[in-house]
């Protein structure tokens, strides 16, 4: 049988139950067949034997960050779209071809890219590159499938103002980025939506789909010879090139002088929702080992210092992580926890104690080789799937991550020190300059918030 | 003490997940890209290649072998879940299972998951009404570790005074979050209560908030000692392991703890229901919803696969009944869906339908009966069928594609159906649902006497 994983290990079988680093095998990615076609498109065929099915993978390097003022949404409108009718296919039919075989095609966005993927029995291949070809090729963008969707965007929109942990994160990533396009949902605002025209989807599409920096991903139970000759098929006649889009800017790294607060003020709310953080950095950072042991140290798995703290020794909480988003051109780092109103500032005080203490002192060797065991431990675990074997194609050539990125990740991790770990805990985590939102009944916490900073309210019906 | 009766270990090589595709024939016949539902399929075939051995405590131990990734998902499953609690400690189940990561007696608290997270491991639980299941994903290096870890709290969990303290505090806001401030977790809730009057569905899984108030170190005691013995427990190890090593280490740690009193059967069965029951939550919210739910049958029941068919049916996919009425063709509904819950006893048929700005529950209420009522007297089409039963099959895959999900659902179903051996013939009973069973489920279960209706009704935040 194919491995997924190969595997080098002297590992016998130890008489105590210790796990030592160095008894960890060696992760590889599986032989990748890679194809550039003439015209430009990137093409990765993985064979896989775990189970019969096949998952594809298409990438279109353009996302919501690319969205015109006013028209947040677009990209994602457009990704939608393409599903609702696709070389005279109808969106019913469409939706009929894929389920009757029991397979998934499906679309999303990100602030950098676009991408649609499903999973299929292995067998129907053939209709799995039919149908992604028509959509990514020839969408029809018919006008009443356009309004219809219009409509389920924007009542979509209006029902996430249900949900506090989503609202609380869309208010701190829009504080924080400010006017950079990464400020901005995905999935755009209200007002923006209904501002776009059937005419601004068909010309993002005709600007940013186009061959050149296009990848398609085919992980499964396949011959890849085959596979790779009915991609040449449906795919080898695309011409076309991307429109020149606009550069977008780094996230300029700047810290928060002091702090500010922003309170989301829901009344009926009884739990407190919690976002601490300030700008982070890209994906291609040279920070990048370091970082990944420093925020799984923080605030990573069960054991990390914000869960010790917050959850285990106080029980403030269900959950509490640390989170580095990081895209092409940066991103941002946050704590995301939420308790009960009452306890609010007690949090946000543990939390900022555990930000400066990262900071301020190295970490020890337990402590630094026991979150480098748990990180490198678990990366197997992210390789096990076509599904995710499909997405790491994806983002080692999108991101120029470079070969061996995989192979060299847990040497990567295990080269980390402690002063590392330190240096970039300063760099990235701030205790006293940073932005805080909170979601609360501000009514009853009002009082708890004195003293911390200055605070601007938004009254949750008021956010946009 | 070890039971004398050692298993005939059969050295396998194995893959641990056979799963062939349908029949030579329809790979060969591929080249129309199937837009057609001209081939009645043979069922995917599955084969789970497992050793099973009973110990001498009454601990069943599944293993299944699969070299495929490096690491192995060792799971115990506890046949205890929220059916097995009475008023006054709802929520202790889901208690227990956070609980069981706050030490005992080799190991501390912090010691379990500190541990086993520095050895390149994860562990997560989950509670349900009539389950409790623990795993570990860990490399292959870490079996024993992960044996040494789950025999010594099953064998000595400690209840500390001080952890059971702080745990509460951890589970009162993950029921504020997941109920009190959700209003889907509040709709489900209100449903559960409505529905059921005798029967221990009737409160949540994670318990009334005066529940956890009160529930003390004496019950959970009480409980440990019941429900965790190894005769109410599953073990299942898939990965890359040897099976005879696994076995030999499993009996050397498993054997010296000793068995309990089986726990006590649960005996109330829900009253046949003589009449609708309707329910309003009022609570701040931008769009109304409804839930609807119907009582069905238990997992032991035929029944069970042509309603799980007839859920495919109305609520997979965009070209599902749901979808297509609700969401397309009216264009009232954000979206629409059926669940239908597979419990020991009969659990709830549920429907859920959130409605767009300017459209009320009513006509979400009335599609959902209209399409009920359609199917009732004139059936599915075969396409229907047919597609049906190649999405569970997908899905049913798409499960086993790691080895947590392979250990989960051998747990799974050795807990509901009393035999994993229940997976292998799942596609054939989903390919054998006809359109009469489908017809006849639909009239039997899906009348207004056995209805339960919970309606949103949104304030605003003004109060």
């Amino acid at each position: 049988m194919r491995r997924i994983l190969s595997i080098f290990a002297l590992g016998a079988l130890l008489a105590v139950p210790v796990v030592s680093a160095a008894a960890q095998k060696d992760v590889k990615m599986p032989p990748c067949g890679e194809h550039t076609l003439e015209n430009g498109l990137r093409v990765f065929i993985v064979e896989t034997r775990e189970v019969p099915m096949v998952t594809v993978r298409f990438h279109v390097p353009a996302g919501s960050a690319f969205d015109p003022r006013g028209k947040e949404g677009l990209a994602e409108l457009t990704a939608t779209m393409l599903m609702r009718g696709a070389g005279g296919i109808g969106s019913e039919e469409m939706a009929e071809m894929i389920e009757s075989v029991g397979g998934s095609l499906e679309t999303g966005t990100g602030p950098d890219e676009t991408h649609i993927a499903g999973d299929f029995m292995a067998r129907d291949l053939p209709l799995a590159l039919d149908l992604l070809a028509k959509v990514v090729m020839t969408p029809d963008f018919p006008a009443e499938e356009f309004e219809r969707e219009k409509g389920i965007v924007v009542s979509d929109l209006i029902g996430e103002k249900e949900d506090p942990y989503g609202i609380a994160t869309k208010v701190f990533v829009k504080e924080l980025l400010g006017d950079h396009p990464y400020a901005d949902p995905v999935k755009g605002y209200i007002d923006s939506v209904e501002k776009i025209s059937l005419q601004d989807v068909a010309a993002f599409h005709k600007d940013n789909f186009a061959p050149g920096g296009c990848i398609l991903a085919i992980v499964g139970d396949i011959d890849a010879g085959n596979a790779l000759k009915e991609v040449k098929k449906r795919f080898g006649a695309w011409s076309g090139g991307r429109k020149a889009a606009g550069e977008i800017a780094a996230v300029e790294p700047k810290t928060i002088p002091g702090r500010r607060i922003v309170v989301i003020d829901k009344p009926d709310a009884t739990q407190s929702m919690i976002r601490i953080g300030n700008i982070g950095t890209d994906r291609k950072t040279p920070d990048y080992f370091p970082l990944e042991v420093a925020n799984s140290m923080l605030g990573g798995g069960f054991t990390s210092r914000l869960m010790d703290e917050i959850r285990v020794n106080r029980g403030l909480s269900y959950g509490v992580r640390s989170v580095m988003n990081k895209n092409l051109k940066g991103g941002y780092f946050g704590v995301f926890t939420f308790t009960k109103n009452q306890t609010l500032r007690e949090t946000i005080d543990v939390a900022l104690a555990e930000l400066g203490k990262i900071r301020n002192a190295e970490a020890t060797g337990e402590e630094l080789e026991g979150t480098e065991r748990y990180i490198s431990g678990l990366f197997p675990f992210d390789i096990e799937t076509n599904a995710d074997i499909a997405q790491w194609m994806v983002t080692l050539e999108f991101y120029g991550l470079g070969k061996g990125f995989v192979e060299n990740y847990r040497s990567g991790i295990d080269n980390v020190t402690s002063a590392d770990v330190q240096r970039v805990a300063e760099k990235y985590f701030h205790d006293s300059d940073n932005l805080i939102v909170v979601l609360t009944n501000y009514a009853e916490t009002a009082s708890q918030l004195e003293g911390l900073g200055a605070v601007k309210v938004i009254k949750v019906d008021d956010i946009r | 003490m070890r039971d004398p009766l050692k298993t005939i270990l059969v050295v396998m090589t194995t893959l641990a997940l056979t799963a062939l595709a349908p029949v030579a024939g329809a790979r060969a016949a591929k080249k129309d890209a199937a837009r057609k539902h001209d081939t009645a399929k043979e069922p995917v075939d599955i084969k789970l290649d497992v050793t099973v051995e009973t110990l001498g405590n009454g601990l069943k131990v599944i293993l299944l072998e699969d070299h495929s990734v490096p690491v192995i998902s060792y799971q115990t499953f506890f046949r205890v879940g929220s059916r097995n609690e009475v008023a006054g400690i709802t929520g202790i189940s889901h208690f227990m299972e956070h609980m069981m990561f706050n030490g005992a007696e080799k190991y501390g608290p912090k010691e379990f998951d500190g541990i086993l997270e520095s050895s390149g491991g994860y562990s997560n639980a989950f509670t349900s009404n009539d389950m409790t299941a623990y795993y570990e994903d860990i490399s292959s290096d870490g079996l024993a570790l992960v044996v040494d870890l789950d025999t010594d709290r099953m064998r000595s969990l400690a209840l500390d005074q001080k952890y059971l303290e702080s745990e509460m505090g951890v589970v009162m806001e993950e029921r504020r979050l997941s109920i009190d401030n959700s209003i889907g977790g509040q709709m489900w809730e209100e449903l559960s209560a409505l529905a059921y009057k005798a029967h221990p569905y009737q409160w949540p899984v994670l318990g009334w908030m005066s529940d956890l108030e009160g529930i003390n170190r004496e019950d959970c005691v009480k409980y440990f000692r019941t429900y965790y013995a190894p005769n109410n427990a599953i073990l299942i190890v898939a990965g890359d392991f040897d099976t005879k090593e696994a076995l030999e280490l499993i009996h050397r740690n498993y054997d010296p703890i000793p068995a309990q009193t089986p726990p006590a059967p649960v005996r109330t069965r829900e009253p046949e229901q003589l009449g609708e029951r309707r329910a309003e939550v009022h609570k701040v919210a931008e769009l109304p919803e409804i839930l609807v739910g119907y009582h069905g049958p238990g997992v032991s029941e035929a029944d069970l696969f042509a309603l799980a068919v007839l859920e495919s049916i109305l609520s997979s996919g965009e070209s599902s009944r749901l979808y297509r009425t609700m969401v397309r063709d009216m264009e009232a509904a954000l979206y629409a869906y059926a669940s239908f819950g597979w419990g020991i006893d009969p659990d709830l048929l549920v429907f859920g339908v959130k409605m767009r700005p300017g459209h009320e529950t009513r006509e979400g209420e009335e599609a959902i009966y209209s399409i009920l009522d359609s199917i009732a007297k004139d059936g599915v089409t075969a396409a229907e069928l047919e597609k049906a039963g190649n999405s569970l099959e997908a899905d049913f895959v798409r499960s086993m594609q790691t080895v947590n999900g392979k250990a989960g659902k051998i747990g799974r179903y050795e807990v509901l159906f009393g035999d994993y051996r229940m997976i292998e013939q799942v596609p054939g009973k989903y390919r054998a649902v006809t359109n009469e069973d489908i017809k006849r489920v639909a009239r039997k279960y899906f009348s207004e006497k056995n209805r339960n209706v919970v309606t949103l009704v949104p304030e605003s935040s003004e109060g």
